[in-house]
């Protein structure tokens, strides 16, 4: 739970969860370009909770994989 | 047409060996047996016949995957065509209520395992498979396509005559739908469980 910091030309460094949530999604599905790279990094550095739906979408992801190749 | 062919020719055993691996794939794409059944026997006929065609680059097994998945995408095109998506919100407005107005969680994400502990419990499997089950129809249809079918964002968007974002948005939505039904005792570690 992180509040979005902005910089001196108001560009915002700091996503919000909401924005992070829609890029762990997004990422899963094409490389993300530099820009969304760091803003998730930096995110993710930070909050715990967003860390952990991360291992979510992740798990979902291998989960996926083990119930089509698994037996 | 293939001329040369480099390996010994497919016998119909050899194709149909396969049935269990495509029935698997097609129920969780269809959700429905019958049809299922059907098509994977479709296809099995249809690579039978075609077998001359099968060069051995790929495995015959994505073989028999990428001609299921032409079969289940040109069916999904006609049944979307006849009952168009429903006009999307703008910026996932339907998941407000999991964030507060100034983009925090409103309702906070469980302490989750990695990924592979996670998947090393049946229960967590079972738990996936139950709430892929109750995704809503379209959702899910595509999100198959992507996580198990292993069809890419461009190749969604050609296939389903959808765009990028759109896309996007679907999966956005059955991942976030997954991860709130799985809230419900799916990511608890292994010895919260017993």
């Amino acid at each position: 739970m992180i509040e979005p910091a902005r910089t001196k030309d108001d560009g915002v460094v700091m996503i919000t969860c909401r924005q992070a949530s829609v890029l762990l999604s997004k990422r899963e599905d094409m490389p993300l370009g530099r820009a969304d790279r760091l803003k998730l990094k930096l995110h993710l550095a930070l909050c715990s909770l967003c860390r952990n739906v991360a291992r979510q979408f992740a798990g979902i992801r291998l989960a996926m994989r083990r119930l089509r190749d698994g037996d | 047409m293939a001329k040369t062919v480099a390996h010994p020719p497919l016998d119909f055993e050899v194709l149909a060996s396969h049935r269990a691996y495509l029935m698997k794939i097609a129920r969780l794409e269809l959700r429905d047996e019958h049809l299922a059944e059907d098509m994977v026997s479709d296809v099995i006929t249809q690579a039978y016949e075609h077998r001359a065609s099968f060069r051995g680059e790929a495995s015959l097994r994505t073989w028999l995957t990428t001609i299921l998945k032409n079969r289940i995408v040109d069916l999904l095109r006609k049944q979307w065509r006849e009952q168009p998506l429903d006009p999307l919100p703008a910026d996932n407005d339907d998941f407000d209520p999991l964030f507060d107005n100034s983009g925090h969680w409103a309702q906070i994400p469980s302490d989750t395992p990695d990924p592979a502990q996670l998947c090393e419990q049946d229960a967590f499997l079972g738990a996936v498979r139950m709430c892929v089950e109750k995704l809503p129809k379209r959702i899910a249809q595509v999100f198959v396509l992507r996580e198990v079918f292993g069809s890419d964002t461009k190749e969604l968007c050609k296939d389903l005559g959808l765009t990028t974002s759109n896309v996007w948005v679907q999966l956005y939505r059955a991942r976030v739908m997954l991860r709130m039904c799985l809230e419900k005792g799916g990511f608890a570690p292994p010895e919260a469980r017993a």
